[in-house]
């Protein structure tokens, strides 16, 4: 029998082979083979990822072997598009995580899996909204407006993936991939380059990412069951001001606005003040005089505020995530399954929040015959999002948290929410419990295939597949009247159902043939591929309610809309791949891709998307055989096309609509009324990215093994929606003209340290750097701003920051009065050099252009959301059962604009305020970089400058497992395959200067161009889990 | 099947989207709906100029707002830039009309009819370029259709009077065609020969051709009575005294009372009316609207449903167009007439008549029509600040005056898009 070194399990399926002849058997399923030989032959054991062993038979009749496993890898098998190739046999660039490597993580959506372990690609996790919106990018952004997102492939189907909701709640998005449970993951390999990716064509320029689940193994059947429970927190908090220091505030506010006048009056709005308190109280206190809010005592003397409420602490908690997965994988060399069932449960730290997810999967091949195989995989998810109002919204549960002031109570005296009437945001409590928002997602994979060795040619085989991706969304949404949000509408509600049906026939041939005496293999592909997404949605929404019990729209008086809409798309391709390898020497990998799609515009219906790529494995040449020292080393490169087609279904139409180009539904008159929407492009085509890729792998000494790669991507006609004057009705024209590049450097190096006396320590870790740039907008099209801060221009990185300068705060009214000077000395009396009421305290932005005035010209390209390098490490260590992993994840270089900070210190109004704003400018703390508090804020100290651009940098120990596994001696006794205990830590600690709550943040969830902001915006938690894995 | 073959399925082809009476009945709803959307008088431009004016103050989040409350306006003010966007997309909506509707074949679309439509697009343009010149000066004329993009696109500023005369010949024309009235209440949606007469006459004043504004402004007011008691206006919709009053329903909505009304109603507090107003009134006028218990009864308040009717022009504000233009055009008749007129408006409020030396002086007369104006008219359409303007009174009324702040800036992604634009001074 054969069995692994590893753990001593037999090893169904290697193959056994008499040397020098083409007699050969395999393993069956409990590792035992019979075969005719030579009492003096040699038998040759292989098997993919162990190293293969040669035996002399020595006249025995039962000859074990003990397969070591391959430490190189180069055996190891990895999915490419349309196959399968040996890792040694590949020439593009392609990186692998393994189900290993992230099963006892506490992981909601599989891109997650990815993050800081495969070089070059950054994964940005939006907020921690559980379920919410991932960016992952491969080398860089390569478009501006047809999105960044890799095309993701499960066992073959390129997927639909985005935001499937239709109600807006702030920023944060739903995230179709986290109904894929990763449990049923065996591996993800991304395709980085040309060469790995062209063979996915218009779809390939942002990379791809495939998704392989869990097949069946032949052999013993193997009974999984994981079980964690885990608890989440915050792991930074916010300091709120007390309620004295918030009034006191507000009441300095107003005092620094309304300065007593010669006669020492205070005068405001036309009337005389006796106090400042009772201006304040005006301002700040609710009209209604009788029954005041905040009345003119409290702020002529702040500390008799009793009220000072923390709100963070009301909306944050402490709140579990579980998950459970029970795995069946088993068969016999004719039939093999894997059958699962998982259950994941997620509540948010932020009150309100969570996601769960129920998903079963069924994985089975049957072999029918010797040439005909057939299988399929399906698998049935469904997932319930609780959502809250998030981000940039006056409802939103942690907006409010941060915005509304400490003086208010969290309920009044009879119970209900406190709310502050000067003020439009919600009670942070309220806007966590009384709205009610559940999308549920229900999702059906499903796929068929054939595999039939065509019995007249040998090594040529027909696969055809046929595959379903059924996607339904449906989401009520309730807002009673008892939220600020329903209250206006006497109670809202919106029921939505949604549904994208996404199917895929594809048919290919591939064919292997060695010649030239087994020195020249050959492999080949070719085929086709039918694709159609149509996409449904129907819509009703309603007001009045009767109350607040029945939250469904039947009881809603007024239905307000009813609207039903679809689109579609479809991709008709053709692709080819040729492959050649000489002596396991000299590779030689061409690939082709012809993609059409109803998304093109008449006039450019095909795009073809080329690729080449070789490569020379020096480790084989003779001159490196007696050397032992290098176990591998390998160049390839290649170059190759390919393309970006997510433009949009029907972009290049001249389209009159049923709402307008701004979203609004054209309607008068209680009748249906149309409006031009968008203006005919017949050239509009997918974006086109050329890339060249270099890469060298070494291996030294069975024990490390590196890789260094060097890339350039050259996009071209990204699609842009160039601004024309609106004065035309339209405000821009779909066209493809700008450019962009990326190029870096990718490392990464497994490394086993140290294996000795059952003492094992590896070391995987990888880094990136990549650098983009803009390299052009269309002719006539200026630079342009996105998000908040954020701006798009030639020369400059997507993702660039763009805004005013500090340049310190004015100490004196001498200072101010120089500027102002200068400034009337160019441009005439009234001119002033920032505001007519700049006075000492106020922060001076720098004159960029010195012309001796602040105006919108003075703003400049302040940093890069965009990292200068970013990666992860991951270091190993198992000793006698027990093992330990600490994988520490980096980002660095990346600005963040903290538009949050913008509001909690922006001393402007009546939003709530954080500890920071009691380092403010007043004439005793001058040294400060803290503008002094000023209602109405007229110098604008808060608009968009470096005040609020922080390094984003970061370094966090992402997780850490320690877990012990029972020996076999014990597991014999209670008759289990095997017991692992594990406890693992997420978030433990992270490293940054940011000052926000955490620098994994982007409030502009899936957006190209707004990168790293950060504006009220949930924040990662901090995890700990426990599990327990049971084998049987 | 072809995977190719896709088509939309919730939007027209833009060559055949006018091209029967039922496509261009609903072209041209196309084009009154832009007028009401929350960037133009559905919200904003209902708002924001009595916001500017002082009508209004701000209490709410937009930063948008604030600039605008301080008139210190950057050019890449938001809501500066969407009022342009939505404007000059309703002209384009009222040229696709204009252009296609007399090339239509369908033998059921009858000539009459066809000129009827037309002639309501026609009226619609000059009113959105009457918006456009209040808000920005001398604008691009634009008369025709966008069908392709090319430097054609890049139109230059008219001088103001050009664009006046353009709204006075759409007028003209809009005038010779339009029927007196339409079928039912919410005919008054709709643009009537009234109306064009009422506008006619409000251009004239703005250009103070006042003997033009008096004349129009009498020939609107035939067939329209004033509402004895003013809160009827909006309590109820189109009422005898409505000359033009966009129709909004719980499934055509807009946010005036939700940008009004404090939290505690359901709105989000964003403006309120300001102290300087809510004291301009007397303690015994029927129109007050005060800052404290302002949310009972402004003149919109349906927050649940959302549907305010938004009232363009009515006899009111026609009357004191006429009492202002006879008033500036002098002479004991012409004066005499004016006080009848204005005499009508404080009544109907329940104020006593103009006392008799304001009655016998032309300027004390002309305080007190803008005074009117601006209690009469206050949270609609915007007069207040077009008239401290006009008037030349914003330098005395408003804080920090500079007379660049008449206009608005022309935004910055138009200059951008646009090199033949030139900006407004002071931007």
């Amino acid at each position: 029998s054969v069995t692994s070194s590893d753990d001593g399990s037999p090893l169904p399926g290697v193959s056994v082979q008499v040397k020098g002849t083409t007699r050969g058997t395999s393993t069956d399923a409990t590792g035992k083979y019979q075969i005719t030989v030579p009492a003096d032959g040699r038998l040759v054991f292989s098997f993919i990822g162990y190293v293969i062993q040669d035996v002399a038979v020595n006249n025995r009749t039962t000859v074990n072997a003990i397969l070591q496993a391959d430490a190189t890898n180069l055996n190891e098998v990895i999915v490419t598009g349309y196959g399968t190739q040996l890792k040694r046999e590949v020439t593009g660039s392609i990186s692998t995580v393994n189900a290993k490597q992230i099963s006892d993580l506490p992981i909601t959506s599989v891109e997650q899996a990815l993050q800081g372990r495969a070089a070059g690609v950054q994964v940005t996790q939006s907020s921690g909204t559980p379920g919410g919106g991932i960016a992952v990018r491969i080398r860089g952004a390569s478009s501006i407006s047809a999105g960044n997102e890799p095309l993701y492939v499960v066992d073959g189907i390129p997927i639909n993936t985005g935001s499937y909701s239709g109600i807006g709640v702030g920023n944060s998005q739903q995230n179709a991939l986290s109904n894929l449970n990763p449990s049923d993951i065996e591996s993800f390999e991304i395709l980085k380059d040309a060469a790995a990716a062209a063979i996915y064509g218009s779809r390939a320029a942002n990379g791809v990412v495939l998704i392989t689940t869990k097949a069946g193994k032949a052999g013993a059947t193997q009974i999984d069951l994981n079980a964690t429970y885990g608890q989440q927190n915050t792991w930074k908090r916010f300091t709120p001001l007390t309620g004295p220091q918030f009034d006191g505030l507000l009441n300095e506010m107003v005092t620094n606005r309304y300065p007593k006048n010669a006669a020492g009056n205070i005068v405001a709005f036309g009337t005389s003040w006796p106090t400042y308190g009772d201006l304040t109280a005006a301002i700040f206190g609710d009209g209604d005089d009788a029954n005041k809010f905040r009345d003119a005592s409290q702020f002529n003397d702040p500390s008799t505020v009793t009220t000072s409420t923390n709100w963070y602490d009301q909306i944050f908690r402490q709140a579990p995530i579980s998950q459970i997965d029970l795995s069946v994988r088993g068969g016999n060399e004719r039939t093999k399954f894997y059958v699962s069932a998982g259950r994941f449960d997620q509540q948010g730290i932020i009150l309100g929040s969570g996601f769960n997810r129920l998903s079963t999967r069924v994985n089975v091949d049957q072999t029918v015959n010797k040439s005909l195989t057939v299988g399929a995989k399906l698998s049935l998810s469904r997932s319930v999002s609780n959502r809250i109002q998030n981000d940039n919204n006056i409802y939103g549960v942690l907006s409010t948290a941060v915005l509304l002031a400490p003086d208010v109570a969290v309920r009044n005296a009879d119970g209900s929410f406190a709310r502050d009437p000067v003020s439009s945001v919600e009670n942070p409590l309220a806007a966590a419990t009384l709205p009610q928002l559940t999308g549920v997602e229900l999702r059906t994979l499903g796929s068929a295939y054939l595999d039939w060795k065509i019995p007249f040619v040998p090594g040529l085989s027909l696969r055809s597949t046929a595959s379903l991706d059924l996607l339904n969304f449906r989401e009520d949404q309730f807002n009673p009247s008892t939220a600020l949000i329903g209250r206006g509408a006497n109670g809202s509600g919106i029921a939505r159902s949604a549904q994208d049906l996404n199917w895929l026939a594809e048919n290919y041939l591939t064919y292997r043939k060695t010649a030239l005496s087994g020195n020249l293999s050959i492999n080949a592909l070719a085929g086709a591929s039918w694709q159609q997404s149509t996409f449904e949605s129907v819509l009703a929404q309603a007001t009045n309610f009767p109350g607040n019990s029945i939250t469904r729209l039947s009881a809603a008086s007024v239905k307000s809309d009813a609207s039903s809409s679809g689109t579609s798309w479809g991709f008709q391709s053709y692709f080819a791949r040729l492959g050649f390898d000489y002596k396991n020497r000299y590779q030689l990998q061409l690939s082709v891709r012809d993609d059409a799609s109803s998304r093109f515009g008449a006039n450019n219906r095909y795009g073809l998307f080329p690729s080449v790529s070789a490569g020379w494995r020096i480790v084989e040449e003779p001159f490196m055989k007696n050397q032992r020292v290098l176990t591998n080393l390998n160049i390839r490169g290649g170059y190759g096309l390919t393309g970006n087609a997510n433009i949009g279904n029907f972009s290049s139409l001249g389209l009159y609509g049923v709402s307008d180009q701004f979203g609004n539904n054209v309607r008068y008159l209680q009748s249906p009324g149309t409006a031009p929407t968008q203006i005919a492009n017949p050239d509009l085509k997918w974006e086109k990215t050329a890339q060249s890729n270099i890469g060298i792998d070494f291996g030294f000494l069975s024990r490390f093994n590196f890789t260094a790669e060097y890339y350039y991507k050259y996009t071209t006609d990204l699609l842009l929606n160039r601004p024309i004057p609106s004065s035309s009705g339209f405000t821009n024209f779909v066209q493809n003209s700008a450019s962009m590049e990326n190029k870096g450097f990718e490392f990464s190096l497994s490394s086993q340290n140290f294996n000795k006396g059952g003492f094992r320590w590896t070391t995987d870790a990888n880094i990136a750097f990549n650098r983009n740039k803009v390299l052009s907008l269309a002719d006539g099209v200026p630079p342009f701003a996105a998000g908040f801060a954020s701006w798009v221009a030639a020369g400059e990185a997507i993702g660039s920051f763009r805004g005013y300068v500090t340049d310190g705060i004015f100490q004196s009214t001498d200072q101010i009065a120089a500027a102002n000077a200068a400034a009337v000395a160019k441009f005439g009396t009234g001119a002033v050099y920032q505001s007519a009421l700049t006075s000492p305290g106020d922060i001076r932005f720098k004159d960029i252009n010195g012309d001796g005035r602040i105006t919108s010209d003075d703003q400049q390209i302040l940093g890069s959301a965009q990292p200068k390098f970013f990666g992860g490490v991951t270091n190993s260590f198992s000793y006698a059962g027990i093992d330990l992993s600490v994988f520490y994840q980096f980002v660095s270089g990346g600005y963040i604009y903290n538009n949050t900070k913008a509001f909690s210190e922006g001393m402007n109004s009546i939003f709530g305020q954080t500890d920071g704003v009691l380092n403010r400018w007043t004439p005793t703390n001058t040294n400060t970089n803290v503008p002094r508090a000023v209602y109405a804020d007229p110098n604008n100290n808060r608009r968009t400058s470096n005040r609020f651009l922080e390094d984003g940098s970061y370094g966090r120990i992402k997780n850490v497992v320690l877990g012990y596994t029972l020996p076999k001696s014990v597991l014999q006794r209670l008759k289990v395959r095997s017991i692992r205990a594990y406890v693992q830590g997420q978030n433990l600690l992270t490293f940054t200067k940011y000052s926000g709550l955490d620098p994994e943040v982007n409030t502009f969830s899936g957006s190209s161009t707004a990168l790293g902001t950060d504006f009220l915006t949930f924040p990662q938690a901090r995890t700990v889990t426990f599990g327990l894995n049971l084998g049987f | 099947c072809n995977v190719l073959d896709q088509t939309p399925q919730a939007s027209l082809d833009s060559a055949t989207a006018i091209n029967d009476a039922t496509t261009a009945q609903a072209a041209l709803y196309g084009a009154y709906n832009a007028l009401q959307t929350a960037n133009a008088y559905g919200t904003r431009l209902t708002l924001l100029p009595d916001l500017e004016g002082g009508n209004l103050t701000h209490t709410g989040t937009f930063p948008s707002f604030a600039q605008i409350a301080n008139r210190s306006i950057l050019t890449d003010n938001a809501e500066v830039t969407n009022a342009w966007n939505i404007l000059y997309d309703g002209v384009n909506r009222v040229n696709n009309v204009i252009a296609k509707v007399p090339t239509i074949t369908d033998p059921t679309f009858s000539a009459d009819n066809k000129n009827f439509v037309v002639a309501e697009a026609t009226f619609l343009r000059a009113f959105y370029y009457f918006t456009l010149v209040r808000l920005w000066g001398g604008v691009p004329i634009i008369t025709q259709p966008t069908t392709v993009v090319s430097s054609a696109l890049q139109v230059a500023k008219s001088p103001a009077a050009d664009v006046y005369a353009q709204i006075n010949a759409d007028l003209d024309k809009a005038i010779a065609s339009l029927p007196a009235t339409y079928a039912g209440a919410a005919g008054k949606g709709r643009a009537t020969k009234p109306a064009a007469l009422a506008m006619k006459a409000k251009v004239a004043l703005y250009q103070q051709k006042w003997a033009d504004a008096a004349s129009f402004a009498q020939q609107a007011s035939t067939g329209y009575s004033l509402v004895p008691k003013f809160t009827d206006l909006f309590e109820a919709k189109n009422t005898a005294e409505s000359i033009w009053e966009l129709q909004q329903d719980p499934t055509n909505q807009n946010s005036l009372a939700f940008f009004l009304l404090s939290t505690a109603r359901g709105g989000r507090n964003e403006v309120r009316p300001s102290t300087s107003l809510a004291t301009s009134y007397s303690a015994t006028d029927a129109r007050a609207i005060l800052t404290t218990s302002f949310d009972s009864k402004i003149k919109y308040y349906r927050i649940s449903t959302q549907d305010d009717n938004i009232i363009m022009i009515r006899l009111g504000e026609v009357l004191l167009t006429r009492a202002e233009a006879l008033n500036e055009l002098g002479g004991d008749a012409n004066l005499a007439t004016a006080v009848t007129l204005v005499n009508q408006i404080r009544t109907r409020a329940g104020l006593t008549p103009v006392s008799a030396t304001t009655a016998a002086s032309q300027s004390l007369m002309r305080d007190e029509i803008f005074l009117q104006r601006r209690l009469e008219l206050a949270l609609e359409g915007g007069n207040y600040f077009y008239d401290l303007v006009r008037t030349g009174r914003a330098a005395t009324r408003l804080a920090n005056w500079n007379p660049n702040q008449a206009l608005w800036p022309i935004p910055n992604r138009e200059i951008n898009a646009n090199p033949a634009l030139k900006q407004n001074d002071g931007y």
